[in-house]
């Protein structure tokens, strides 16, 4: 009797391998990759960046690190329909050391549906809501926050966005530098969301991966656009005492630093497997963080 | 899409069929809600606990593989025995050898109704609190990205994280934080001879000292070590004083600061400057060392300290708890008035607080 149970079990394991197998097949053929945001850089790693500090002097900076953390991607289609996307699908870890030659920084977006879409918006960070809510929904974003944006010993984890530069004057024995962490720390929020419209109908379907070419300019989380609201940010006072005025205006600046450009409305399909296999070679993780 | 969901379920069996066989589970475990306490903080309908998740739980807490060289576990500076805490240590050495940590390690008992987590409420929620041991360099020095590679080799894990959490690939840094919350999270201490004597149950008879102290402790501490869980879960300046072999203890300040690069210095300006959670006087009496950094070794050093007259005396920062000042015309004197007595009285009370139930209970031990 225990043999023929074992047997039976053992038969039901075989044709569970067997599904799996299928599964897995199924699987292969691959995600579609709905559309692209490639996110161009206005710098890259390495590279030096003038900026004011609070004397209103110029310095020139060497640019270490850049990276920022997008969560609560919202399609807008042409009809005013909201499509979210969930964060276990569509949040991401857009990191300026992973930029290839052109500064650029692929997103893959998908199981977007089919449809014809105006604009998109996104957050820069994590609500407090979405940390404060199912912690299934954050699965994804605990695993990008992993590499390097994490306060594990602060109520909000989340680290939104990083940038450090090194002052190229060595001369100085106080160099200023700029360090910028930015996350919902001490009372202070700092989840701002963007909305960028698109310059042309985004058209999604099954024949195609249309891409959506976006800048990133860094210049502008120091000075803004004045006459649409900003606010200068001598780079020298943020990581300084409580959050003051520069740092309030510093992660409002965030609003601006993004706009779209052309789309590539006919690119042809692709596999999110097949561009994840070539990221993953990129990809380089950093330890502790602060 | 039906078969495979079929099957999918004829494999949940499958799993469980074949664990029951090599480990069977002699109890079951629920959130159990004592009458007398407060209603829980901890999210059960994100994370509901079962008997089966907090056993994946507990074997993940007293499992080395969440720390470097897999030197360590959590049950290390968290001793049953002594209601989780690291007995007789003031400060703990985590996974590298003479390197300590700069906090006395607190008990694990009822997490599943506080606010706040550690001693400076650097966490609002237990789930991500494990982040920090296993990630903080004086601890256990690990990365949760090659905790889960470790898990990942071993396929009774990947058996247990799939039955608990109904999904394939189920091994992320999410469900293992879940994990050990529905192990902690079910750690309720509730049956100390004090829980005995106000629900009226058998066991729970006062002696008159112990009334006494009973009494004595209400009117002289409770206005912060209040309630069934015996902590307003406030962050107080005590008058503790600074600790000089731990300069960069700053309390509370740290958290409190919208900095993460706020200086010592800076934080000395603060108002939560040196403020620490108000603990859970729940088996006290196996708690010791006491204080944040497990500078008193005895209760009756503790007293001492809170009386207005013993040695060690209180310090006075400007932001020392207008509770812990007595004026009398214009005089300040610091601390709580007790006489001699009146200490022993309150010390004899709060060893009615130990829960032997929960000290020796099996199903937090670490499983043979
Ligand atoms: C090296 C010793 C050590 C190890 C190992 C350790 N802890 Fe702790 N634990 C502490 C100390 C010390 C504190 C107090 C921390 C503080 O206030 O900064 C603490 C605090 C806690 C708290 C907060 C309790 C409260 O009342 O707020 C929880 C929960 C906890 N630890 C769980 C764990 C878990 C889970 C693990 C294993 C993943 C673990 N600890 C491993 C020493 C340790
Ligand atoms: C004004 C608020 C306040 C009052 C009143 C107060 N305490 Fe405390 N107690 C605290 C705080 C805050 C701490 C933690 C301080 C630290 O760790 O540095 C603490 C710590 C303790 C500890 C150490 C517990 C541990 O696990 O380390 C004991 C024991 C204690 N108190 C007993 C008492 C007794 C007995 C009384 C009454 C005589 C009393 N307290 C009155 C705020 C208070």
């Amino acid at each position: 009797m225990k043999t023929l149970k074992s047997y039976i079990l053992g038969a039901i394991a075989a044709a569970l391998l067997i599904s799996c197998t299928k599964n897995n097949e199924s699987i292969e053929e691959g995600t579609h990759v709905s559309a692209v945001i490639k996110f161009y850089h206005s710098y890259a790693i390495g590279d030096e960046i003038t900026l004011t500090d609070s004397n209103n002097e110029s310095q020139t900076l060497t640019l270490n690190k850049f990276k920022f953390i997008i969560s609560d991607v919202m399609l807008r289609t042409t009809d005013n329909e909201q499509v979210h996307l969930p964060n276990n699908i569509a949040a991401n870890l857009i990191d300026l050391a992973n930029a290839d030659e052109t500064n650029k920084v692929r997103v893959y977006l998908t199981e977007v549906p089919f449809g014809s879409y105006k604009s998109i918006s996104f957050g820069l960070g994590v609500s407090q809501e979405v940390a404060n809510g199912s912690t299934e929904d954050q699965t994804r974003l605990m695993e990008l926050a992993e590499a390097d944006m994490q306060w594990t010993w602060n109520p909000n984890s989340y680290i939104f966005s990083k940038i450090e530069a090194t002052n190229t004057n060595t001369e100085t024995t106080t160099p200023k530098n700029l360090i910028a962490h930015v996350g919902n720390k001490g009372g202070f929020s700092s989840y701002v969301t963007i909305d960028l419209e698109f310059l042309e109908t985004l058209i999604i379907k099954q024949e195609i991966s249309p891409s959506i070419h976006t800048t990133v300019d860094i210049d502008k989380l120091f000075t803004p656009d004045e006459s649409i609201g900003g606010a200068k940010v001598p780079f020298d006072l943020l990581g300084h005492g409580e959050a003051n005025d520069a740092f309030n205006n510093f992660v409002t600046n965030y609003k601006e630093i993004f706009e779209i450009g052309h789309i590539h409305p006919n690119e042809p399909a692709i596999n999110l497997e097949d561009v994840e296999e070539n990221h993953h070679t990129e990809e380089t993780t950093t330890g502790h963080s602060h | 899409m039906k078969y495979s969901k079929i099957i999918y379920i004829l494999f949940i069996v499958f799993v469980s069929c074949s664990q029951n066989s090599d480990e069977y589970s002699a109890f079951e475990i629920k959130f159990h809600q004592p009458v007398n306490f407060p209603s829980p903080t901890f999210d059960l309908e994100d994370n509901p606990i079962t008997t089966e998740g907090f056993e994946l739980g507990r074997k993940l807490f007293y499992d080395n593989r969440l720390s470097l060289n897999n030197e360590i576990n959590c049950g290390e500076c968290h001793n049953q025995s002594h209601a989780f805490t690291h007995h007789g240590h003031d400060l703990s050495e985590g996974v590298h050898p003479g390197v300590f940590g700069t906090r006395n390690s607190q008990p694990i008992q009822n997490m599943a109704y506080m606010n706040d987590f550690t001693w400076d409420g650097a966490k609002d929620k237990l789930f991500d609190q494990p982040l920090i041991p296993i990630t903080e360099p004086v601890e256990m020095d690990e990365t949760m990205e090659n905790v889960l590679v470790k898990l990942k080799k071993d396929s009774e894990y990947q058996q247990r994280f799939q039955s608990v959490f109904k999904t394939e690939d189920a091994i992320t840094s999410v469900n293992l934080l879940k994990a050990l919350s529905k192990f902690m999270g079910a750690m309720v201490s509730s049956n100390s001879k004090y829980d005995k004597y106000v629900r009226g149950e058998e066991g729970g008879t006062f002696t008159e000292e112990e009334k006494k102290g009973l009494a004595l402790f209400q009117q002289k501490c409770a206005t912060c070590h209040n309630g069934t869980l015996f902590t307003n879960q406030e962050f107080i300046n005590n008058g503790i004083g600074e600790n000089p072999s731990l300069p960069n203890e700053t309390g509370r300040a740290r958290i409190s600061s919208s900095n993460p690069f706020a200086t010592v210095e800076e934080l000395k300006t603060s108002d939560d400057y040196y403020k620490f959670k108000v603990p859970s006087l729940r088996n006290v009496e196996k708690t010791y060392p006491y204080m944040h950094d497990g500078r008193m070794i005895l209760l009756s050093t503790v007293l001492d300290f809170y009386d207005t007259d013993t040695y060690p005396l209180m310090t006075k920062m400007k932001n020392l708890d207008e509770r812990l000042i007595q004026t009398n015309q214009k005089e300040e004197t610091l601390g709580i008035p007790m006489t001699e007595d009146e200490k022993v009285a309150i010390i004899t009370f709060l060893k009615t607080l130990t829960d032997y139930e929960f000290l020796n209970d099996s199903r937090f031990a670490k499983p043979e």
